[in-house]
C-alpha cells in the first residue's frame, strides 16, 4: 500500500488553505470548526478541486503537481469519496448506486454491508444508517487506494450515530486502507482515527494521536476543541515550584506546567470532581460555584459549575443530590492541568 | 355580474352603426386609397386594409358606413347578401412593376419576370392587387412568370415591404402605391393593364353622413384628391 | 365587506374563464364536425399541415440537439458575463415576432450580414422552408432553453462530483446522472417550445414569405383563408386548437409521470431520521 502525500496552498474565500500531510496505511482524521477548509482538502485529493499550488501523489504516481501543470481528473484517480449527505443517486436503486462505479464487486459489497435485502430500494426510502452503508459500499466498488470520508456521522441522529461509529471503526480496521476522515467532532475523530489533525482557518495546528492532543495540546484552540475547560488568567510563579494562575473569573488555580503572563489553563471535564464541601485531599485546586446546568449523557452527567464543566457518573450525581442553583466545590489536581498560550 | 355589464356594453357598441353624424362615420377603404379616403372627410374614421379583409369584416357585421373597394368582387357578394347598396365606380388605377432600388436582378420589363431565378412577389388569391397582377400577366401571355412567385402577400403593403427590404426581385402593385424610397417603379404597357375599377358602396342602412361622403367622393373634391394621388378618373 | 370581496373574486374568475374559453369554444361551434374533417381534406389545408409538421419537427430536433448541451454547460459553469449570455438566449421570448423576422432578414437575407457569404455558397435562405425552420427555431428555442437551464441547475452538484469520483468522465456524468434527473424539466420545456413553434406566424411571414405548398404553414394558411374561405380557416384553427391542447396536457403530465420514477433533487435527510 502506497503512502498518500499531500501539500497544498489554495486561496479560499476568507483565508488561505495551507496544509501538508502524509497518509500511510492508517486512518487520519482532520477536525476543525466548519469553514476551516477540511472539505476542500478532501476535494483536492479527489480531484474535484484544483489547488493554486501544491502536489498530491500516491506513492510514485502524481495526481496533481502545480510545478508540472499536471492535474489528473477525478475519474482517473483511485479514490473512494463518501459525501457529507451521501449524494446517493435518487433515480437509481441501491444496487444501481453501488454498481455505478463498476459491477464486479456489487454482490460482495451488498453482502458485506448487510444491504442485500435493500438492493431494489430507492435512496429516498432508506434510513440514515442504511444510506451511509450504501454510500460506503458505493465508494468501495472501484477498489480505491484511498478512502475519503466527509463528516461520515453528522447526518445521523444521536442514537444511530453511536452504533454506526462503532461499526465504522471496525470496518476501517478491516479495510486497512489509507483513510482520511473530516469531522467537526473530536470524539468521533478520537474513536475512528489513529491520528488526529486539528485544522483551523486553513492551517493545521497539531497532528498526533488523540491521546497526545489531549495530554499536550499545542494551543488554546486545540485544547478547547478537544473538549477541555479553558480558564483564562495571568500566570506567575507560585509556591512549591507550581505556577499560580490568577483567573479572570476570580480566584486562583495551580498548575505543574511552567508559564508566565497571559495563559489558558486547560483541564478536562473528567478530571474535575464535585463535592458539597472542599475535600481534604491531594487536589490543590478547589473552586466554589453554583450549579448552572446538568446534562445527562447515558451513565454520565455533565455538570456546569461556574466557569467549569465537570463530568461525573450519574450515580454520583444522584448521591450528591445535585440540582441547579446549589453551591458545590469543583476540585482538580495541579498535575491534571495544562497551560497553553493564548492569542491568535 | 361584472362580466355581464362588459358583454352588454360590447353588444351595444356593435349594434350601433349605420345612422350617425359625420363624426361617427366609419369608412372602410382599400389600402391603396391611403391619403385620399381620409382627405374626403377628415372627421370620418377611416380604416385601411385589403379590400377582401374589409369585405369579410362587413359580412361579420362591422359598423362601417361606406366601403371603398379596389375591385368589384368583394362588393358583389355583399350586394347579393343585401348588406350594401348598389356599388358605384369612382376611380381607376394602373399597375406598375416595382423593383428594389439596386435592382441587382436587372428587371426592366414585364417579360423579365419569366427569367429563371427571378424572385417575384404578388398579392394572394382573392386579394384585388393579386388578381389584377395575374390578369395583367395573362394579358401579356406571361403566365410562366407565376413559377417565379416566392410569396403571396395579403395586401399591397406586404408586396412593397418585400421589395423595399431587397429580399425579392420584383412585384406588381398599383402605380399610386409607390412611395417608398428603396423602391423603383417600371411602367407597364397600356396593353397589359387589366380593367381596374374602384367601387364605392354605402353599407345598408345608409346614413346621411355616408351619402354626403359618397357625394363628395364622386364630386369635385374627390376628383381632385384622386388625380393628385395619381389615380385616374373612372371611365363613364 | 368580506362577502363583497369574495363576490368580486368569484366574478373575476368567471370573467377570466369566460373570456379565455369563449373564442376557443366559438371556433368549434361555428363549423359542424363533418365539415371540419371535409375541409381538412382540401389540398391547401393538407399542404399547410404537412409543411407545419415538417418544419416544426426539424426545427425542434435542432432545438433539442443544440439547446440541451448549451443549457448543461451554462448550468454548470460560472464565468464573467454568464448572466448576459443567459439573457441573450432568452431574448427572443420578449421580442415581437415581426421584429424577430426583421432580425432574421437582417442576418440571413440577401443584403443581410451573412447574405453575401451565403449567396457565394449558393445558399439563399429567404422564401424557403429553411427560412421557416430558422424562424421557428429562433422564436421557440428560448422556451426550451429556459426550462432546460433550470432543470440542469436543479441537479445537485454533489451528485455530479460523486459520479466523477466513481470513474465517470464528463460525458458519462451527463448521460447517466444529469440527463435522467433533468428529464422532467426538459420534457416540459420541449412541449412548450414545440407548441410555440407550431403557432409561429410573424417571423415566418416576414422571413419566409407565404407560398402555398412551399412555405405556407398552418397559421399562415389560416390568415390567407380568412377572407375567402372562412370554413377552411376555421377547420385549420380548430385543428391547431386540438393540437395545442394536447401539447399543453402533455406538458403537464410528462413531469408528473417522470417525477414519480426519479426525483430531480438530491435527498436531504428527513427530520424523522435525525
Amino acid at each position: 500500500m502506497d503512502t498518500l502525500e499531500l501539500s497544498l496552498d489554495h486561496a479560499l474565500r476568507s483565508f488561505r488553505l495551507s496544509v501538508a500531510l502524509e497518509l500511510g496505511r492508517e486512518t487520519l482524521a482532520l477536525v476543525g470548526p466548519s469553514g476551516a477548509g477540511k472539505s476542500s482538502v478532501l476535494r483536492a485529493i479527489a480531484g474535484l478541486l484544483r489547488p493554486d499550488r501544491g502536489r498530491v501523489a500516491l506513492g510514485a504516481e502524481a495526481w496533481f503537481d502545480s510545478a508540472t501543470g499536471m492535474h489528473l481528473p477525478p475519474e482517473r484517480r483511485s479514490v473512494g469519496l463518501v459525501f457529507q449527505e451521501y449524494a446517493l443517486f435518487p433515480h437509481l436503486d441501491v444496487r444501481g448506486n453501488v454498481a455505478f462505479g463498476g459491477r464486479a464487486r456489487v454482490e460482495e459489497l451488498l453482502e458485506r454491508f448487510r444491504i442485500s435485502h435493500l438492493a431494489g430500494v430507492r435512496p429516498a426510502d432508506l434510513s440514515g444508517g442504511e444510506r451511509q452503508r450504501v454510500a460506503l459500499a458505493r465508494a468501495l466498488a472501484r477498489d480505491p487506494a484511498v478512502l475519503l470520508l466527509d463528516e461520515p456521522l453528522s447526518a445521523l441522529d444521536a442514537h444511530t450515530r453511536g452504533v454506526v461509529r462503532g461499526e465504522l471503526a471496525e470496518l476501517l480496521a478491516e479495510l486497512g486502507l489509507p483513510t482520511l476522515i473530516v469531522t467537526h467532532d473530536f470524539e468521533d475523530a478520537a474513536a475512528l482515527a489513529d491520528r488526529v489533525g486539528v485544522i483551523v482557518e486553513g492551517r493545521i495546528l497539531q497532528v498526533g494521536a488523540a491521546a497526545e492532543l489531549l495530554a499536550a495540546p499545542a494551543d488554546a484552540f486545540v485544547a478547547s476543541f478537544t473538549g477541555a475547560n479553558l480558564l483564562h488568567g495571568i500566570a506567575r510563579p507560585g509556591t512549591g515550584g507550581l505556577t499560580e494562575v490568577v483567573l479572570d473569573t476570580g480566584g486562583s488555580a495551580f498548575s505543574t506546567d511552567q508559564a508566565e503572563g497571559k495563559v489558558g489553563l486547560a483541564v478536562y471535564p473528567w478530571e474535575v470532581s464535585l463535592a458539597r464541601t472542599a475535600p481534604v485531599d491531594s487536589a490543590v485546586n478547589h473552586l466554589r460555584g453554583e450549579v448552572r446546568s446538568l446534562v445527562a449523557l447515558g451513565n454520565r452527567v455533565r455538570v456546569s459549575v461556574g466557569p467549569l464543566t465537570a463530568e461525573i457518573t450519574a450515580t454520583s450525581a444522584e448521591r450528591l443530590v445535585l440540582a441547579e442553583g446549589e453551591l458545590v466545590v469543583a476540585s482538580f489536581k495541579a498535575t491534571a492541568t495544562r497551560l497553553v498560550p493564548l492569542g491568535s | 355580474m361584472r362580466s355581464l355589464v362588459v358583454v352588454a356594453a360590447l353588444v351595444a357598441l356593435a349594434g350601433c352603426g349605420g345612422g350617425g353624424e359625420d363624426d361617427d362615420l366609419v369608412v372602410f377603404a382599400a389600402s391603396s386609397l391611403n391619403g385620399i379616403a381620409d382627405e374626403i372627410d377628415p372627421a370620418a374614421d377611416v380604416v385601411f386594409a385589403g379590400s377582401n379583409d374589409l369585405a369579410a369584416q362587413i359580412r361579420d357585421g362591422a359598423a362601417a358606413g361606406v366601403f371603398l373597394s379596389a375591385s368589384a368582387k368583394p362588393l358583389e357578394e355583399l350586394r347579393d347578401m343585401g348588406l350594401v347598396e348598389e356599388p358605384v365606380v369612382f376611380a381607376t388605377n394602373r399597375l406598375v412593376l416595382i423593383v428594389p432600388a439596386e435592382n441587382t436582378a436587372a428587371v426592366t420589363h414585364l417579360h423579365d419576370l419569366t427569367r429563371a431565378g427571378v424572385k417575384l412577389v404578388l398579392g394572394a388569391d382573392g386579394v384585388p392587387i393579386g388578381d389584377y397582377a395575374r390578369a395583367s400577366l395573362e394579358l401579356a401571355g406571361l403566365g410562366a412568370a407565376l413559377e417565379n412567385v416566392v410569396s403571396l402577400e395579403e395586401d399591397v403593403k406586404g408586396v412593397v415591404g418585400k421589395i423595399a427590404l431587397g429580399e425579392a426581385d420584383a412585384g406588381i402593385v398599383y402605380a399610386t402605391d409607390v412611395h417608398a424610397a428603396d423602391v423603383r417603379s417600371i411602367p407597364i404597357s397600356e396593353h397589359f393593364q387589366p380593367k381596374i375599377r374602384y367601387y364605392a358602396a354605402i353599407v345598408s342602412p345608409g346614413s346621411d353622413g355616408a351619402r354626403r361622403y359618397l357625394e363628395r367622393l364622386l364630386g369635385v373634391e374627390g376628383e381632385a384628391a384622386l388625380r393628385g394621388a395619381g389615380f385616374l378618373a373612372a371611365p363613364s | 365587506m368580506s362577502r363583497l370581496f369574495q363576490l368580486v373574486l368569484a366574478a373575476a374568475l368567471v370573467a377570466t374563464v369566460t373570456f379565455l374559453a369563449l373564442p376557443v369554444l366559438a371556433i368549434f361551434l361555428r363549423v359542424p364536425p363533418g365539415d371540419l374533417v371535409a375541409q381538412l381534406g382540401e389540398e391547401r389545408a393538407r399542404n399547410a399541415l404537412l409543411i407545419s409538421l415538417k418544419t416544426s419537427l426539424i426545427a425542434h430536433a435542432f432545438i433539442l440537439l443544440v439547446g440541451t448541451p448549451a443549457a448543461y454547460v451554462l448550468a454548470n459553469r460560472s464565468f464573467r458575463g454568464r448572466s448576459a449570455v443567459v439573457s441573450l438566449l432568452e431574448l427572443p421570448l420578449v421580442l415581437p415576432p415581426a421584429v424577430a423576422g426583421l432580425g432574421l432578414l437582417a442576418a440571413f437575407g440577401r443584403s443581410g450580414l451573412l447574405g453575401g457569404q451565403l449567396g457565394v455558397l449558393g445558399l439563399h435562405i429567404p422564401f424557403t422552408q429553411v427560412a421557416v425552420v430558422l424562424a421557428v427555431c429562433f422564436v421557440a428555442s428560448p422556451f426550451y432553453f429556459r426550462s432546460a437551464l433550470s432543470a440542469f441547475e436543479a441537479v445537485d452538484p454533489a451528485l455530479l462530483g460523486a459520479a466523477r469520483t466513481l470513474g465517470a468522465g464528463p460525458f458519462r456524468v451527463f448521460r447517466r446522472v444529469a440527463l435522467p434527473l433533468a428529464l422532467p424539466g426538459l420534457g416540459a420545456g420541449s412541449t412548450l417550445a414545440f407548441a410555440r413553434g407550431l403557432g409561429e406566424f410573424g417571423a415566418t411571414i416576414m422571413f419566409a414569405g407565404s407560398l402555398p405548398g412551399r412555405t405556407q404553414t398552418a397559421p399562415l394558411a389560416i390568415y390567407d383563408a380568412l377572407d375567402e374561405e372562412f370554413d377552411v380557416a376555421l377547420a385549420l384553427g380548430a385543428l391547431l386548437v386540438l393540437v395545442s391542447a394536447a401539447l399543453l396536457l402533455a406538458a403537464k403530465l410528462v413531469p408528473l409521470w417522470t417525477r414519480s420514477n426519479s426525483p430531480s433533487t438530491t435527498l436531504s435527510v428527513p427530520s424523522a431520521f435525525r
